[in-house]
């Protein structure tokens, strides 16, 4: 039991990697919250959801690279 | 008194409490269970890997993420849970007029506030959604059964 609640208590070690990958258990979830929510037919929860993670992913990605390239002009 | 029976402004409103209480359970109260359960695991799993990874003083924090704290309420059970748990194992101190202390791992604080935030604003699409088919259910009944409404 102490263990558990130290598991909540203790903050974990991230490198800058590891944050980038944390980013797509997030985008999961949004994406399966909004199917849920949208999709009429549950079976088409999971399909649509995987199309809408992808894009989350790649358009962040995209506007990453995008802001990354103007900060690189800029300097 | 049944789901059925119960005035539309009283389901309506039962079924935003109980989805604010615990994520899904407006939706399983309007009958819609297996998206109930999704919609559960989804937010509660976000909010707790969050609370996880940042720990819960740093990502439950009224003082200092007042901002972030409010969008974590929006997923109230779980919110008020984290609270009680972080004021079990007691707040940082610091003294009065002073930033929060920041130590090493403040990177992992802020992706678990993200986490906890997002699950709290996730939780208020599904507030919102809860109490849009509390009200179109009555629609519904009056109308007849639709094909591939409920779930």
């Amino acid at each position: 039991m102490i263990e558990l609640l130290a598991a909540f208590t203790t903050p974990i070690e991230i490198s800058t990697w590891m944050r980038t990958l944390l980013f797509f258990p997030l985008a999961f979830t949004i994406a399966v919250v909004y199917k849920t929510l949208r999709t009429q037919h549950l079976k088409d929860i999971p399909l649509s959801a995987a199309v809408l993670w992808i894009t989350i992913i790649a358009g962040m990605y995209a506007v990453a690279t995008g802001l990354w390239i103007v900060f690189q002009i800029m300097i | 008194m049944s789901r059925s029976q119960t005035p539309p402004l009283l389901r309506v409103a039962l079924a935003g409490f109980l989805a604010w209480i615990v994520p899904g359970l407006g939706h399983f109260y309007l009958g819609f269970r297996k998206r109930a359960i999704v919609l559960f695991l989804a937010i509660t799993l976000t909010f707790w890997a969050g609370v996880a990874i940042g720990g819960v003083r740093g990502t439950v924090n009224w003082r200092d993420r007042s901002l972030w704290y409010m969008a974590e309420l929006c997923t109230g059970g779980n919110t008020l849970a984290a609270t009680a748990l972080h004021k079990a194992v007691g707040m940082q101190p610091r003294a009065r007029g002073t930033l929060p202390p920041y130590p090493g791992d403040w990177t992992a604080t802020d992706v678990g506030v993200h986490y906890a935030g997002v699950a709290g604003l996730l939780n208020l699409l599904i507030i919102i959604d809860a109490v849009a088919r509390g009200d179109l259910s009555g629609v519904k009944r009056q109308a007849g059964p639709k094909k591939g409404g409920a779930a």
